[in-house]
C-alpha cells in the first residue's frame, strides 16, 4: 500500500494554523506545514513532538569523550608508558582537550549523520514537489500536507476543502 | 488607538537612597577596619573595587562591542549598559583609598628583606614600569578613557531621545568602535596593575583576559537580572521579549565558556611546562584551603552553568535564566576573591571581613551612581532609529 499526501492551499497563516488543529482534532496525526516564512504558531499547532536529535548527540558526546580519554590512559600508562621528566603517567589536565575535542567531533558527526538519515537522505526530494502550484510555498502559500492510507485520501481532501483550502492535490508515493 | 505612552524613569529613589545608605555603611565599617590592621582593611577593599569595577567596564565593553557591531538587537538594553557603564568615574574616587596605601598591598613599592635577592633583583630590574609616580600616572590615564568614552556614549545617546537625529547613532558607533582597542588596553593594564602585581615575580600573558572573561560574565549576568528585576514595572524589564533573553542567555553561555577555556589554558600550559617561577601561583591554589575554592570555581563558575545554559528552552525563561545570572555573579565574586587572596595571604586560608563590608560599601554606592544618572530619562534610547527593530526580536 502506499502512501498518499493531501495538499491544500491556505490565503494566510492564521487559515493554516486553524486548520491544522482541527485536522488534528479529527484525529490526522501525520501533519506538516509548508510556509514562505517561519510560522511560530505551525509549531505549536502540529503538536510536534521533542527532537530525538539532542539526546542521540548527548550520547554521542558522552560516548567520544569518554572513548578519548581511556584511550589515552590506555595509551599513556598502560600500554607505552613513557617517563618525561619525571611526569605523571596518568596525567588528568593534559588528557582534557582531547577528550573534549573528540567528544565535540562525535557528537557533531552524529547530528550531521543522524539528520541525513532523519531527511530520508540517499532521496534528494519528495514527490510533493512534483505540484507545480506547490510552488507558491515559496511565495505566498501556506500549505498545509497530510500522510494518509490511499483509502483515507478521499476524505482528507473534504476535509481540506471543508476547512477553506484555495486548491487541494493529492500526491502519491511512487519512484522518487 | 493611541500607542502606550512610555514614561520616564522617575521613580528608584527609594532604592537610590538606601543603597547609597548601605554603600556608606559598608564603607565606613571597612574603615574601621583599618584601624585594627590597615592590610587586611585594604585586602578586602581591593576585592569589593576590583568586583564591582569590572561589572562597570564589562558593562562598558559589551556597550562598544554593540556599536562597533552596528547591532540592532539589544538597543532596548542599551540605556542600561549606558548608565552601568557611566559609573567610571565614580571609581576614580573610590581609588583614592588604594593609592594611599599602595605599600601596605604591592610588594614592588618596598621589597621587604625576606622576600630573597632573586626576587629583589627582578623587582629592581622592573622599578621603571613599577613604580609609585608611574602607577598613579597610568590609573589617572585609564579613568580619562574609561570616564571619557562612557560618558560620551550615555550623553549622546540620552541628547538623541529628544532629537531623535540619526547623527547621534553614526556618531555613538564611531566613538564605540574606535575606542575599543583603547579600553582593551587600559583593561589589560589595569588588570596588571592592580591585580598581577600582588605577586612579587609571578607573570601570566593571559591574566587580562581571564579577568576580562569573568568580568564580561559578570556585566552580561548583570543586564538579565535588572531586566528580570524590572519585569512588572513600567521600565525597560518590560519591553523584554523572550528572544532578547534568548540572545543574552546564549552570550552567557558562550562566555561561560570562554572563561573555562582562558582559565584552563593558563592552567594546563604551566602545569605541562612546570616552571619553578609559574608553578607557585597553582601550587597555592591547589593546596588544602584554596583547592577547595578552585574546585568550587570549576564545579560552579563552569559545569553547572554550562549543564543549565545548554537547555534552549532555560535560556528564553526571564525567571529562570534570572536565577541562574545571578548564581553567575554571586560565581563572579568567587573568581575575583580566588585570584586576589591567595596571591595576599600564599601561607594561610584567609578572607578578611573586610571582603564583605567593602563588596557591599562598593556595590552600594554604584548602583546608586547607576540609578541617580538613569533618572529623568527614558529606561530605553527611544530616539534610537533601531528601536523598533529591537522590540520586534524573538526566538530564533
Amino acid at each position: 500500500m502506499s502512501r498518499h499526501w493531501v495538499l491544500g492551499e491556505f490565503a494566510s497563516s492564521d487559515a493554516l494554523v486553524a486548520a491544522l488543529k482541527d485536522l488534528r482534532a479529527k484525529g490526522f496525526e501525520q501533519l506538516d506545514a509548508h510556509t514562505p516564512f517561519p510560522v511560530e504558531e505551525t509549531f505549536e499547532a502540529l503538536g510536534l513532538k521533542r527532537s530525538k536529535l539532542p539526546l542521540l548527540a548527548l550520547g554521542a558526546g558522552l560516548g567520544g569523550a569518554g572513548f578519548a580519554y581511556v584511550a589515552q590512559w590506555f595509551a599513556n600508562a598502560v600500554d607505552y608508558p613513557l617517563d618525561v621528566g619525571g611526569r605523571p603517567l596518568h596525567s588528568v589536565p593534559m588528557n582534557l582537550p582531547i577528550t573534549f575535542e573528540l567528544g565535540v567531533l562525535s557528537a557533531a558527526l552524529t547530528v550531521f549523520g543522524a539528520l541525513m538519515v532523519l531527511f530520508g537522505f540517499p532521496h534528494v526530494t519528495h514527490p510533493v514537489f512534483d505540484v507545480e502550484s506547490f510552488r507558491s510555498a515559496s511565495v505566498d502559500g501556506f500549505w498545509a500536507s497530510v500522510a494518509v492510507d490511499a483509502e483515507d485520501a478521499p476524505k482528507v481532501e473534504a476535509a481540506l476543502r471543508e476547512l477553506g483550502a484555495r486548491q487541494v492535490s493529492v500526491v502519491a508515493e511512487g519512484a522518487r | 488607538m493611541t500607542p502606550p505612552v512610555l514614561p520616564r524613569f522617575e521613580g528608584g529613589q527609594r532604592a537610590r537612597v538606601l543603597s547609597a545608605a548601605l554603600g556608606v555603611v559598608g564603607l565606613a565599617a571597612t574603615a574601621l577596619g583599618a584601624f585594627r590592621d590597615v592590610r587586611e582593611a585594604l585586602a578586602g577593599y581591593l576585592f569589593g573595587f576590583t568586583y564591582w569595577l569590572g561589572l562597570c567596564l564589562g558593562a562598558l565593553l559589551l556597550l562598544a562591542i554593540f556599536h562597533a557591531a552596528k547591532a540592532r538587537w539589544p538597543v532596548v538594553l542599551r540605556r542600561a549598559l549606558e548608565v552601568t557603564a557611566a559609573t567610571a568615574p565614580l571609581f576614580l574616587l573610590l581609588f583614592v583609598p588604594l593609592a594611599l596605601g599602595l605599600r601596605h598591598l604591592y610588594p614592588w613599592v618596598e621589597p621587604s628583606a625576606d622576600l630573597g635577592e632573586h626576587t629583589r633583583h627582578v623587582l629592581e630590574h622592573r622599578r621603571p614600569y613599577n613604580n609609585v609616580p608611574f602607577f598613579l600616572a597610568r590609573a589617572v590615564l585609564y579613568f580619562l578613557i574609561w570616564g571619557g568614552v562612557s560618558h560620551l556614549l550615555h550623553r549622546w545617546s540620552v541628547r538623541q531621545d529628544s532629537t531623535g537625529d540619526v547623527r547621534w547613532t553614526l556618531w555613538q558607533r564611531r566613538l564605540g568602535g574606535g575606542a575599543l582597542p583603547a579600553l582593551a588596553l587600559t583593561f589589560s593594564f589595569m588588570t596588571l596593575d592592580w591585580m598581577m602585581s600582588l605577586e612579587a615575580t609571578w607573570q601570566s600573558t593571559v591574566y587580562a583576559v581571564h579577568v576580562f572573561s569573568g568580568a564580561f560574565v559578570g556585566a552580561l549576568a548583570l543586564m538579565i537580572i535588572a531586566g528580570t528585576a524590572t519585569r512588572d514595572t513600567q521600565h525597560f524589564g518590560r519591553l523584554l521579549s523572550p528572544g532578547h533573553y534568548h540572545r543574552l542567555g546564549t552570550l552567557l553561555f558562550a562566555f561561560v565558556c570562554f572563561w573555562a577555556y582562558i582559565a584552563y589554558s593558563q592552567f594546563m600550559l604551566m602545569w605541562v611546562a612546570a616552571l619553578p617561577e609559574e608553578v607557585g601561583w597553582y601550587r597555592v591554589r591547589m593546596g588544602d584551603g584554596w583547592g577547595t575554592l578552585s574546585l568550587a570555581l570549576v564545579l560552579g563558575h563552569f559545569v553547572l552553568p554550562f549543564a543549565l545554559l545548554l537547555s534552549r528552552e532555560l535560556k528564553s525563561r526571564p525567571r529562570v535564566l534570572g536565577a541562574v545570572a545571578l548564581w553567575l555573579l554571586a560565581m563572579h565574586a568567587v573568581d575575583v576573591a580566588w585570584l586576589l587572596f591567595p596571591s595576599l595571604y600564599p601561607g594561610q586560608v584567609f578572607i578578611p571581613w573586610t571582603a564583605f563590608t567593602a563588596w557591599v560599601g562598593v556595590g552600594g554606592l554604584s548602583v546608586a551612581a547607576a540609578l541617580w544618572l538613569a533618572r529623568g530619562t527614558y529606561p530605553v534610547p527611544v530616539g534610537d532609529p533601531y528601536l523598533v527593530h529591537s522590540l520586534q526580536v524573538r526566538p530564533p
